[in-house]
């Protein structure tokens, strides 16, 4: 997000939250509000919360790591049970910079957004800063034209990070 | 030469008498002039040729024209020498006649005076004849010259008539030469008279351009002095205008306001311009203060109050822009408006009572928007539902669906699941929060200290208008809640939202200390406080009710197990206890902390004592005898340590409990070691034994036991008796014992109590058997020490622990 990459990973405690100013290239201003969700166990029962007031849901898994590609099904459906079809799904397979130990293939990531009716999906490094800004990018442009509606409402987006222990880069 | 004074002279005074003449050393008056006309040394030397008589003419003509003019000179100049001579001469012979001598007193001095006179003509020429500076060879040939013209010498000093004609006609020869070459040395002189008389004209003219140049001059002068004076009376004029147009331009500067000065304070758009003409309005109106300090004030006090007016216009017109701005932040997206608000914010940081109308008015109108949102949010938008969906004509299907999805969707009390609610309020407040700091931020993103702490106080105060609102529904929610576990939940997550708040909030927390009880993570905190007293009031509610139910006593009955209250205590409790991460229970204070665990941990143990106290008394159906209520006990602590132990904030409160088993332990031990002293019949031998001294593990001497033999039962018989008895009891003691404490649910206590008993009983047994040997001489007991302790389960055990007696070389 800042273009930096913290190689000491520091556990999410609760929910995090960040923002991102996005210029856009019809000269649009789109700013980012990102809810960093905690992977750990105990803070699980807030994400709920956090889901039925965003716009998308960012649902990330380390495409080193089948298991966390298996649990986006549980994710997604956390996600939909809260908003339905009123929120943009995005999946962001992380790690990229590990393709050696790939054990997720972009085909099944593609198939999976076919099945779940995701916008899109993307594999990203944050340590390598690859594909980080066309990422948010796309998402800023997915966003619908909220000025058209008379509130203004800053997009919110959700990250719901799935990695957790095993998860040893953070995004910021 | 001395002089008379005219006034003091008197006829009769004596004249005083001349000096006798002196020889002069007089210059030639031709030399003199040679000297002076550097040409006229060839005039001399031509007049000297000519005396000479060696002249030598260049022209005849001119020369007898000289001669002739000479002579016509010389003979003027000889007949009025003749005439001087013939005055002179009768002038003394009329001297002579009278016999009047020189120097007499009583005739008249005329005769002595002319002589004097004539001998002063004489020797004045004389000297001026031979003070000539003339060189000796000009004299000679002057003498020369002379000399040709003396014919006869004899003539000429002859002293009659002829002698002084002939002196006479020398004397008109030679002046007749002199005349001759004077007029010819004259006759040089004449072109450098014309010169001279040309340069007379000239100089004359040239006098006269000066007297004219000087007369303009001296006219010009008085013209410039007078020009002068004007010019300098102009430039002191100039210098006081000037001074009084610096006064005034100075003053205009300083006092006054320009017209679009004042337009700009009126009627223009508020920016740079306006606050450099509201910045000169304030100097000028403490400029004033100079102006009232003069003699008359009114001046100043007209100025201050048009100043003043224009100031408070200004002000107004700054307040009306802040309060319009705030009023609709949209209007900040414009950088011009932002700039614009920032200067105005930085003026009004001068005048905090303005500046802290219009934060205040802010605030308030966002904590307004923000309590309206959150109302919204947890009350249900209904109302603007129903507008969408009524509102169907003018927007298309897709724009509505857009605005449903960014309608945020209420908040309900799903499922009546409370802690889901309470979730889902507090991550609304988080998302509150983080929009409110962001926007605040935006408006206040310079690097000023103080946009820095005006924005921090902002936020703080804004936030704070949600305590109230969050703090009276959670409330509401904590104190309809029961479960302990609900509770607990909701104290959980208020405790991280405090933390995440408090990032959140973390230099605004820094900077604003005062408002620390309006605070919306101080209202967080207390709700997590009032949580955590809510456990402990149900806790404490729970074990009252517990304390005062009949069914809880009811629940002590002859199975000796714990009652089903104190289970279900625990099952509620124990995740509290085992979720607890930090020092102290739920970040209790240390008391409040150790008077949760007592409510925990001894306050059921203290309504299980009363309750077993309680059932022992004559109303009740059940009496339990001592080994009972031990084991009643020794079961009850032992559930409560199982469920304690794991816990690690309890670890003082299960070393306690230890204790207190440990109590149960050796009490139920004393009651097995009597059972068994019954049982043998050996409890008379044990009293006659502890009152000559008891028997302990550290010192046996047999000697100090000699009492013994004195009493009555200590004879063979007795003993005899006793030993059968042993022999009857012992084989099936350890059957016994166990049944007895079979409703004892700790085999650590069972285990303990049988074995410390038994060992206590064969530890007496080997005693009184040595002390039978030593007084009665003879072996009444059948059994050793090691059979008795085998019949008894606790051969291995009994060896260990007698290896360790101390009075081994008595055995």
């Amino acid at each position: 997000m800042y273009d930096t990459f913290d190689e000491q990973y520091a556990a999410t405690i609760g929910i995090d939250f960040l923002s991102k100013t996005m210029y856009l290239e019809d000269n649009k201003t789109i700013r980012l509000q990102l809810w960093d969700t905690a992977g750990q166990e105990r803070f699980r029962s807030l994400i709920p919360s956090y889901i039925r007031d965003s716009h998308v849901a960012v649902i990330c898994y380390d495409i080193t790591s089948k298991k966390s590609f298996d649990n986006l099904t549980n994710w997604i459906n956390d996600v939909k049970l809260e908003r339905g079809d009123e929120v943009i799904i995005v999946i962001v397979g992380n790690k990229s910079d590990l393709g050696n130990k790939r054990q997720v293939t972009q085909e099944e990531c593609d198939e999976l957004v076919k099945k779940v009716g995701a916008k899109f999906a993307l594999e990203t490094s944050t340590k390598a800063n690859h594909n980080v800004k066309l990422l948010f990018k796309k998402i800023a442009s997915c966003l619908p034209d909220f000025n058209e509606v008379e509130e203004r409402n800053e997009p919110e987006t959700i990250d719901v990070n799935i990695e957790q222990s095993e998860n040893t880069s953070s995004c910021c | 030469m001395d002089f008379i004074d005219f006034d003091s002279f008197q006829d009769g005074n004596d004249l005083p008498q001349p000096q006798p003449a002196l020889s002069l050393p007089l210059a030639s008056n031709i030399e003199n002039f040679g000297k002076k006309f550097s040409n006229l040394n060839s005039l001399t030397r031509s007049l000297l040729r000519n005396a000479g008589g060696n002249s030598k003419t260049d022209s005849e003509d001119e020369e007898n024209y000289l001669q002739s003019q000479a002579f016509q000179v010389a003979e003027k100049y000889a007949s009025m020498s003749l005439n001087m001579l013939k005055d002179s001469d009768e002038v003394s012979s009329l001297n002579v006649g009278n016999g009047t001598s020189v120097g007499g007193t009583d005739g008249s001095t005329n005769v002595p005076y002319t002589k004097q006179s004539s001998d002063k003509n004489l020797s004045t020429r004389l000297s001026r004849v031979l003070s000539n500076p003339i060189s000796d060879s000009s004299i000679r040939e002057i003498f020369l010259s002379l000399e040709q013209k003396i014919s006869d010498t004899t003539e000429l000093v002859e002293p009659g008539v002829v002698g002084s004609m002939t002196r006479k006609a020398l004397r008109s020869e030679i002046e007749n030469d002199l005349i001759k070459t004077q007029s010819m040395l004259i006759r040089e002189y004449q072109p450098v008279y014309k010169n001279l008389s040309q340069l007379e004209d000239k100089l004359n003219k040239l006098n006269r351009i000066y007297e004219d140049a000087k007369t303009k001059i001296e006219l010009d002068c008085e013209n410039v002095a007078q020009f002068n004076q004007e010019a300098t009376d102009l430039t002191s004029r100039k210098q006081v205008i000037s001074l009084k147009k610096n006064l005034l331009s100075s003053f205009r500067k300083n006092f006054t306001l320009s017209e679009y000065e004042e337009h700009l304070l009126t009627n223009s758009e508020i920016n740079e311009d306006f606050f450099l003409a509201l910045t000169k309005a304030e100097q000028i109106h403490e400029n004033c203060s100079i102006l009232l300090s003069s003699d008359n004030p009114k001046l100043g006090l007209k100025i201050m109050s048009k100043m003043m007016s224009h100031i408070s216009k200004s002000v107004d017109r700054i307040l009306l822009f802040c309060n319009k701005t705030f009023g609709n932040l949209h209007s900040l997206n414009t950088r011009d408006r932002l700039t614009t608000l920032h200067q105005c914010l930085r003026y009004l940081s001068q005048k905090p009572t303005y500046l802290n109308s219009v934060i205040a008015g802010f605030t308030e109108s966002r904590s307004k928007t923000l309590v309206d949102e959150f109302l919204n949010q947890i009350n249900g938008n209904l109302d603007q539902r129903n507008e969408f969906e009524s509102d169907n004509s003018q927007v298309t299907e897709s724009r509505r669906n857009r605005r449903r999805s960014s309608a945020s969707r209420p908040i309900v009390l799903s499922a009546h699941d409370p802690v889901r609610f309470i979730g889902d309020m507090l991550a609304c407040i988080h998302s509150v929060v983080v929009n409110e700091i962001e926007t605040i931020q935006n408006i206040f993103n310079e690097n000023d200290q103080v946009f820095k702490s005006m924005s921090s106080k902002m936020v703080v105060v804004t936030l704070s208008s949600l305590s109230k609102p969050i703090k009276s529904r959670i409330e509401q929610i904590i104190s309809s809640e029961t479960k302990i576990g609900t509770l607990f939940s909701i104290y959980n997550l208020l405790d991280l939202y405090t933390m995440m708040l408090g990032k959140q909030l973390k230099s605004d927390k820094e900077t604003t200390e005062e408002s620390n009880n309006a605070d919306l993570i101080a209202t967080i905190n207390q709700l997590s406080k009032t949580s955590t007293k809510k456990i402990f009031s149900i806790v404490r509610n729970r074990l009252l009710t517990i304390k005062h139910s009949n069914q809880a006593q009811l629940d002590i009955n002859s199975s000796l197990q714990p009652p089903e209250w104190i289970i279900e205590f625990y099952s509620d409790i124990i995740p509290l206890l085992d979720n607890i991460t930090t020092p102290t229970i739920m970040n209790m204070e240390e008391k409040e902390n150790e008077e949760f665990m007592n409510l925990v941990i001894n306050e059921p143990v203290e309504i299980f004592d009363e309750h077993l106290k309680k059932s022992n008394t004559s109303n009740s159906k059940t009496l339990f005898d001592k080994r009972d209520q031990l084991i009643l006990k020794a079961n009850f602590v032992d559930l409560v340590l199982s469920k304690v132990t794991p816990i690690s904030v309890l670890t003082d409160k299960v070393l306690q409990l230890h204790s207190i088993l440990n109590e149960i332990t050796i009490k139920l031990t004393e009651i097995q070691s009597q059972h068994y002293f019954e049982g043998c019949g050996l409890t008379n031998y044990v009293n006659i034994v502890n009152m000559i001294c008891p028997f302990t593990d550290d010192f046996f001497d047999s000697s100090i036991y000699q009492p013994i033999v004195e009493n009555k039962l200590f004879v063979k018989d007795e003993l005899d008796k006793t030993n059968f008895e042993i022999q009857s009891f012992l084989p099936t003691a350890l059957l016994d014992i166990q049944q007895s404490l079979l409703r004892l649910n700790s085999p650590i206590i069972v285990n303990d109590v049988v074995t410390n008993s038994s060992l206590e009983l064969v530890k007496f047994y080997l005693k009184f058997g040595i002390l039978i040997d030593k007084f009665l001489k003879e072996k009444l007991l059948s059994w050793s020490d090691l059979e008795v302790a085998t019949l008894l389960g606790i051969d291995s055990i009994y060896n260990e622990e007698k290896n360790k007696l101390q009075f081994e070389e008595d055995i």
